[in-house]
């Protein structure tokens, strides 16, 4: 059996990270409108809801089969869409992984992105014809559940054919991501944030497949760790399913906060970072997992 | 049914990972001679062997079952005694955590200690009388298995002499030397790391129970990713059974700076007990049942 070293010879390591993508990532990914005061209470300064009176929420739960830095993965996110001055983006509340490559595509994601990454017990993406759901299962919860027609002939013709036109298209867009770093020193002092840094990740959706489907249900579970039902539907807005690249074009820095400015901005980040067992006394689970 | 919120108004946090306690962590403690050549290797600089000639390895495999930050987790590591100028301590090369409740001790071990630590399949402790066993599973290979026999004396008898007085109520503290990272990303380059610095994470443990035990083998499976195997077996030493009161961080504090270059250089050191080899070769797979 080949065993690895503790010690990689540097010119290993020349492909470390290195022209990050998601490869062949195939599910469901939808939309819809959302309760605008949750939406006005979770949305980190200086970040802006585009229209604040109807706010958008995008998710998607797909298989990443080939990240060019993993093995593949099962990943659900939910983000608001958002603007920073005149960019429009969306900002990533939660992310969930399950699989083989979660470990790394978790680790990577936070470590080098700020993505609020978790792992979780188990998503599943599955399609039967035009019936195709999605479930993501995390600390015993079914915090995100869809159920979508595909090629439903309830889309608007419009609509279908926008969809549809994605097919080939490479559609670039941007994350506000945020990095943050704690200050060092005694553990009797309380933990703070000493610099935060809002980036634009920029990445680009090339489809090979994308089909147009009507939101059938959506059942999100409460949870106090990963709460994707705080972003409750008002309204179902889209769905498709597809097939896609990812491939991620890089970072640029948009803004620096330092000392209280950033710690202001750890409430906001606090719930898809790390789970309430971080800042209360009683805490346990028990069970098969 | 509760729910929580995306955002968690500040006065809810003042203590968010404190105490930062491994409270009643249990399991078994094992010490061994390993080859000088691999002790050099790797070690990054400017962390030495506390021994050249007879470095002293070290593995303990336990659960956290009172944590202060996180549910109950199962958690392994492995490393070395070192020193850096006068100070002597332990480098850990990486740990390996299971069960979903690891994952917060492992983010924010990576994260906010620098501490080397990744998921694995499966970590097992198990006791009956003078006999214990442990294991670590990580991606369908058996990285380290022991047998120890519980409640005699260590391999060697100088082992007695290095942990004299550790029992109920004994308290220890020592620094555990890790490495924090800035990394930068660059489209068409890998990612790089202009900043490193080498960090004194300074804990106090409080001893619960610390039963002397002769190590009956240790086995460990090649592994590309988390190779324990490297850290081979020269001399078995001693090991022990024991029980933790409390493990309790003090603090982290600053022992040298690196940047450019001579930081980047630290990657060869970190890159494994860190990161998979699939960050740096495209095309990993792996499939089968989890």
């Amino acid at each position: 059996m080949k065993n690895g070293s503790f010690f990689v010879q540097r010119e290993q390591l020349s492909g470390f990270m290195k022209n990050v993508g998601l490869k062949k990532c195939e599910g469901i990914v939808l939309s819809w409108e959302t309760d605008p005061v949750a939406a006005r209470r979770i949305l980190p300064p200086p970040l802006e809801l585009i229209d604040p009176e109807h706010p958008v929420v995008t998710a998607y739960v797909v298989n990443i089969r080939e990240p060019t830095f993993a093995p593949w993965y099962m990943e659900a996110c939910i983000g608001l869409v958002c603007r920073y001055r005149d960019i429009p983006g969306l900002t990533v509340l939660s992310l969930q992984l399950s699989g083989p490559g979660a470990t790394m595509g978790m680790c990577t994601g936070r470590e080098s992105a700020g993505l609020p990454k978790k792992l979780c017990e188990r998503i599943v993406v599955e399609r039967t014809d035009n019936y195709a759901r999605a479930f993501v299962e995390a600390k015993s919860r079914r915090i995100f559940d869809v159920e979508v027609e595909v090629n439903s002939s309830e889309i608007p013709k419009q609509l279908a054919q926008a969809v549809k036109a994605k097919r080939g298209e490479q559609e670039r867009g941007s994350c506000f991501l945020f990095t943050t770093e704690f200050a060092l020193g005694s553990t009797a002092d309380d933990v703070k944030f000493s610099k935060a840094r809002l980036l634009n990740y920029e990445a680009v959706n090339a489809y090979e497949l994308c089909e147009p489907a009507a939101i059938k249900s959506i059942v999100m579970e409460p949870s106090l760790d990963d709460p994707w039902a705080e972003l409750s539907v008002v309204k179902p807005l889209m769905a498709g399913w597809g097939v896609y690249d990812n491939p991620v074009l890089g970072s640029s820095l948009l803004e620096e906060f330092e000392g209280e400015a950033a710690d202001k901005l750890f409430p906001y980040l606090f719930a898809g970072r790390f789970d309430r067992s971080t800042i209360c006394a009683g805490h346990q689970r028990y069970g098969q997992f | 049914m509760k729910n929580g919120s995306f955002f968690t108004p500040r006065e809810h946090m003042q203590s968010f990972f404190n105490p930062a306690d491994m409270k009643g962590a249990e399991g078994l403690y094992v010490y061994w001679e390993t080859d000088p050549i691999v002790a050099r290797r790797v070690l990054p600089p400017p962390l030495e062997p506390y021994s050249l000639e007879h470095p002293l390895a070290y593995a303990s495999v336990y659960i956290v079952r009172e944590p202060g930050f996180s549910p109950w987790y199962m958690e392994s590591c492995i490393g070395l005694y070192c020193r850096y100028r006068d100070i002597v301590g332990v480098y850990s090369l990486n740990f390996q955590l299971s069960g979903l409740n690891a994952q917060t001790a492992m983010f924010t071990g990576r994260e906010h200690s620098g501490l080397p630590k990744k998921m694995c399949e499966r970590i097992t402790v198990e006791r009956n009388d003078s006999f214990a066993r442990a294991v670590v599973e990580a991606k369908g290979l058996r990285i380290f298995d022991v047998e120890l026999e519980v409640g005699g004396s260590y391999n060697d008898p100088a082992l007695a002499e290095l942990f004299k007085g550790k029992g109920p109520g004994y308290q220890e503290r020592g620094p555990l030397l890790t490495f924090q990272y800035d990394a930068a990303i660059q489209p068409g380059t890998r990612t790089t790391f202009p900043k490193m610095r080498l960090i004194n994470y300074d804990s106090v443990t409080d001893w619960r129970s610390w039963e002397p035990a002769r190590i009956n083998a240790i086995e460990m499976a090649p592994s590309l990713d988390d190779p324990w195997a490297e850290v081979s077996v020269v001399r078995p030493l001693g090991a022990a059974y024991g029980s933790v009161q409390s493990n309790r961080v003090l603090g982290l504090s600053t022992l040298a700076e690196f940047e450019g270059e001579e930081a980047d250089n630290l990657f060869s050191w970190l890159m494994t007990g860190f990161w998979d080899r699939s960050t740096i070769r495209p095309g990993a797979q792996r499939y089968g049942q989890f």
